[in-house]
């Protein structure tokens, strides 16, 4: 009796749970390349998302070209990935937003970050990037690329 | 004293082939690695993944060596294609520290297409007793698996009744026993066309166990014939409490869930 009890009082609290449950809020977080071309030419991205507080707004600069950092990381997100929607943990406040853009040899061509306090209902996070040293090597070694993102990514997505 | 050392170290000069070749492929590709030769490692770790005798571990690390190495003679694509079988079977596998950062490239490309994607591979066993029989229903988004081996036994039975079936998203395993009321102990091998395994769930010792009873401790008996459950003044005791708490559950949870963000990313120009 005590399991029949239990399984029909078990349903009961999951039914009751899931008629209360809400819904989570969308932030789109949009990735500013310099141009098209910057876009083909790399391969994935990783993204780290440094907690930060009313005395570090201004971190961006130190965090940008540091290796290491200590934060939320998503590594090897491919552009294709990165441009039909990646989903990223919420890091529940604020945060320094680090996007770096490696090319198919590794090496870091693009660098961005924006400092964004993510929270329901705010607006798009933008990050823009930037050239790093490593990027007009990397566009001289494999060219002006023939096709566009479209291509690269096989159509729409 | 002297002749006795001279006897030993012929002894291991004569022996020394018969060593090597009594190390399996796997074993011949990490010897390899570790020297460095990724020529050896990379026809050594196919040849072991050829042999199809590998366990799921064994396979995600031949994979990775032959991917690695893969990477380091120049051929990027057929070492992510490599790695995309390694994360496949083990998501969460890593390379190591020591492979260098211009290696890694094709391995990150993996990963971040294996992390894209919503499905893993997997195996899930469940009882129909209605059809006397085992339902297995597959996951395979690489499309890597062969076939899968069932192994059945009602329990208390010493032998295992095995049952081979190709691919299939929903495989049905009929098994007399699993019509009745006995447990259905059982293990799975999801393997590759080589016969290497890509899953195995339970083992023939430590079997997954389906369709047991729950044991009742403290010597409780049947509730008596006309009695039913609704009129037990405890039921309703139970379900208000559990009610209570789900319902405070729910709204926590609901108020959790508002406060939450779903970031999800895009890209301009």
């Amino acid at each position: 009796m005590s399991a029949r009890l239990l399984a029909v009082a078990s349903v009961c609290a999951v039914l009751s749970g899931g008629l209360s449950a809400g819904c989570a809020s969308n932030v789109p977080v949009i990735i500013d390349f310099p141009s098209p071309a910057s876009a083909v030419i790399s391969s994935n991205a990783d993204i780290v998302m440094v907690p930060i507080d009313e005395n570090t707004l201004d971190i961006c600069p130190q965090l940008l070209g540091t290796p290491t950092l200590d934060g939320i990381e998503i590594e090897g997100v491919p552009i294709c990935s990165l441009r039909s929607g990646t989903a990223l943990p919420d890091p529940g406040g604020a945060v320094a937003v680090v996007v770096r853009v490696l090319d198919d040899r590794a090496t870091v061509i693009l660098e961005g970050c924006e400092v964004a306090d993510v929270h329901p209902g705010r607006g798009e996070i933008r990050v823009e990037l930037f050239p790093t040293a490593a990027y007009s090597a990397t566009l001289a070694r494999l060219g002006p690329p023939a096709g566009g993102i479209d291509l690269v990514c096989g159509g729409g997505t | 004293m002297k002749a006795l050392l001279w006897c030993a170290v012929v002894a291991l000069f004569a022996l020394a082939p018969s060593i090597a070749a009594a190390q399996s492929p796997l074993q011949q590709a990490e010897a390899a690695y570790v020297e460095v030769d990724f020529e050896t490692t990379l026809t050594a770790s196919q040849s072991a993944i050829d042999s199809g005798e590998l366990s799921p571990t064994e396979l995600a690390r031949a994979y990775e060596l032959l991917g690695v190495s893969a990477a380091a003679l120049g051929d990027a694509e057929a070492a992510r294609e490599v790695f995309l079988r390694m994360l496949s079977i083990d998501p969460d596998r890593r390379l190591d520290d020591t492979v260098p950062p211009r290696l890694r490239a094709p391995f990150m490309e993996a990963r971040g297409i294996v992390t894209a994607r919503p499905d893993r591979m997997g195996a899930e066993v469940t009882l129909v007793r209605a059809n006397g029989a085992l339902l297995v229903r597959l996951v395979d988004p690489y499309e890597m698996v062969e076939g899968v081996r069932l192994h059945m036994r009602a329990e208390g039975s010493v032998e295992y009744e095995t049952f081979e079936a190709p691919y299939g998203e929903e495989i049905l395993a009929p098994f007399a026993p699993a019509s009745g009321d006995a447990a259905v102990e059982y293990w799975l091998e999801v393997i590759d066309p080589r016969g290497n395994q890509l899953v195995v769930e339970g083992t023939q010792f430590e079997p997954n166990v389906l369709g047991a009873r729950a044991v009742v401790s403290g010597g409780e008996g049947p509730a008596p014939a006309g009695t039913s459950i609704l009129e037990e003044p405890v039921f309703w005791i139970i379900v208000g409490s559990v009610v209570a708490v789900g319902a405070g559950i729910g709204i926590a949870v609901g108020v959790d869930q508002s406060s939450r963000v779903n970031l999800v990313t895009g890209i301009n120009f």
